[in-house]
């Protein structure tokens, strides 16, 4: 039995192993079965409709019973049986006597049943201490065992009950918290304007800031400061100043910078120490040199 | 199906009190295997699957008189069919002493234990896998894959989105995939 194309075609996406199977049930039906089968249900819906249907002689007579002369003389039986379970000597007497005469059918059923049973007392055997009935038994007994309980709880049970109920609610109503129904059409709404909003925020900003740069940088130009012009404004006797006042700080900075930039230092050559050393005279440079006399003597001019 | 103005004719011949019995005759005559098998694969033993059919078809004698064409005779025989097949599992694992979540292998016992069982036929294996699912899933995998019933049929059924139907369907197969190769 093979499937549709588009059965075979959708389990083919889903699994080939499923696709493969056969589609044969390995199930049986009875032989004969289902030719029987139309007959026997409708026997069975007769059977069932008779059931339900209504009798012919539905009400026409009494649904139940009763034996014969049953209600005759019912009235007198039934007050002969109140006084007599009302405990009255007097009735019973009478009761016995009715008995006697045929009349009663209670002392008759019994005398039927059991002869020696007719002829036992009624009175009972048993006997209950002096003013049991007066005293109220439910309540002496609830009252024995009103302090009293059946069942017992685990020792200190009271004492970590609300650190273990308080435990268990809290992560209850963190679970049980209502999540937030967010419906998808209004959703997509909001969004759309949110994005609107973003965009025209964005716009303005970028507008606003790139005015803003604009004219800062055509008012306020970037201060360019040439240190050479300036230098040459100071006289020599004002750097010997300086230099003395701050020789300590620049020899510990030079130190710095030389540990720092040591490879660098390696690679100044002769040609650099010319052009920075050129506009510097040689009187200078020769006491300079005599007063650090262990410094290698770089040729200047 | 394209049987839709014969069940209209049948159900016309079934509400004239002189043919009542002849369409009825005819309507199990059609329907009779399709809700069998059916029925057979939800509670495997053949007495059980014919009490229920039994059941579904006095529950259609009782209900047709008053059944409104606005959806298929079809449809609404698989529906029944459906709701009755449920109803006897239902009563089943309230019977069994098995646990509600351990009726499914009271259902693959059944399986082992019928006379033709063959461990080493993959078709059995199937019919195990199939036993594994969950209710609903059993009977969407039942009604595509055997039935092919179309989801927008299978959705009046059942009464369930197309889109559910189909989500069910690819959750039964992998899970079937899954049992056929790893047991």
């Amino acid at each position: 039995m093979r499937p549709s194309n588009e059965i075979l075609n959708e389990l083919e996406q889903l699994s080939m192993v499923v696709a493969g199977i056969s589609r044969q049930l390995p199930y049986e039906a009875p032989e004969g079965y289902f030719p029987d089968f139309p007959g026997k249900m409708l026997a069975l819906l007769e059977q069932d409709a008779l059931a339900k249907a209504p009798s012919p002689d539905w009400g026409k007579g009494p649904a139940m019973s009763v034996p014969d002369g049953y209600f005759e003389g019912f009235a007198s039986r039934m007050m002969d049986k109140i006084r007599a379970q009302a405990g009255q000597p007097e009735a019973r007497q009478e009761a016995k006597k009715t008995a006697a005469a045929g009349g009663d059918p209670d002392g008759e059923a019994t005398g039927e049943f059991s002869p020696l049973l007719s002829r036992i007392g009624k009175n009972m055997p048993y006997q209950v201490p002096e003013g049991y009935f007066e005293t109220s038994i439910p309540s002496t007994v609830l009252m024995g065992l009103k302090d009293k309980t059946a069942y017992e709880v685990p020792v200190g049970y009271f004492e970590t009950l609300a650190e273990i109920v308080i435990a268990r609610i809290q992560p209850a109503e963190v679970v049980q918290a209502p999540g937030k129904l967010i419906s998808m059409n209004s959703s997509r709404k909001t969004a759309w304007w949110k994005y609107a909003a973003a965009a025209v925020v964005t716009g303005l900003l970028l507008t606003f800031g790139w005015q803003r740069w604009q004219t800062h940088s055509k008012d306020q130009p970037v201060a360019v400061v040439d240190v050479t012009r300036d230098l040459t404004k100071v006289s020599d006797q004002d750097i010997e100043n300086y230099v003395d006042d701050h020789t300590s700080q620049i020899q510990q900075v030079q130190q710095e910078e030389d540990y720092a930039n040591s490879t660098a230092s390696l690679d100044i050559s002769d040609t650099d120490v010319k052009s920075l050393l050129g506009d510097v005279p040689d009187g200078d440079l020769a006491q300079y040199m005599v007063e650090h006399g262990d410094l290698k003597d770089y040729p200047t001019n | 199906m394209g049987v839709t103005i014969h069940d209209a004719e049948l159900l016309i011949q079934f509400r004239n009190p002189d043919t009542k019995e002849k369409a009825f005759t005819a309507i199990i005559k059609k329907y009779q295997e399709k809700l069998y098998w059916h029925v057979r694969r939800m509670v495997v033993e053949h007495e059980d699957a014919n009490d229920v059919l039994q059941n579904v078809f006095i529950r259609v004698w009782n209900g047709l008189e008053n059944f409104r064409e606005d959806s298929q005779l079809y449809t609404w025989l698989y529906r029944i069919a459906t709701n009755e097949c449920l109803s006897f599992l239902d009563q089943q694992k309230r019977k069994s002493a098995l646990p509600l979540d351990e009726s499914e292998s009271g259902l693959s016992n059944k399986v082992v234990a019928d006379k033709h069982f063959d461990a080493n036929k993959l078709e059995w294996k199937l019919q195990l896998a199939i036993q594994q699912l969950p209710e609903k899933q059993r009977i969407v995998f039942n009604l595509r894959y055997y039935d092919e019933m179309p989801y927008e049929e299978m959705s009046k059924v059942l009464e369930t989105s197309e889109g559910a139907l189909k989500a069910s369907y690819h959750h039964a197969v992998k899970k079937i995939e899954d049992y056929i190769l790893n047991r």
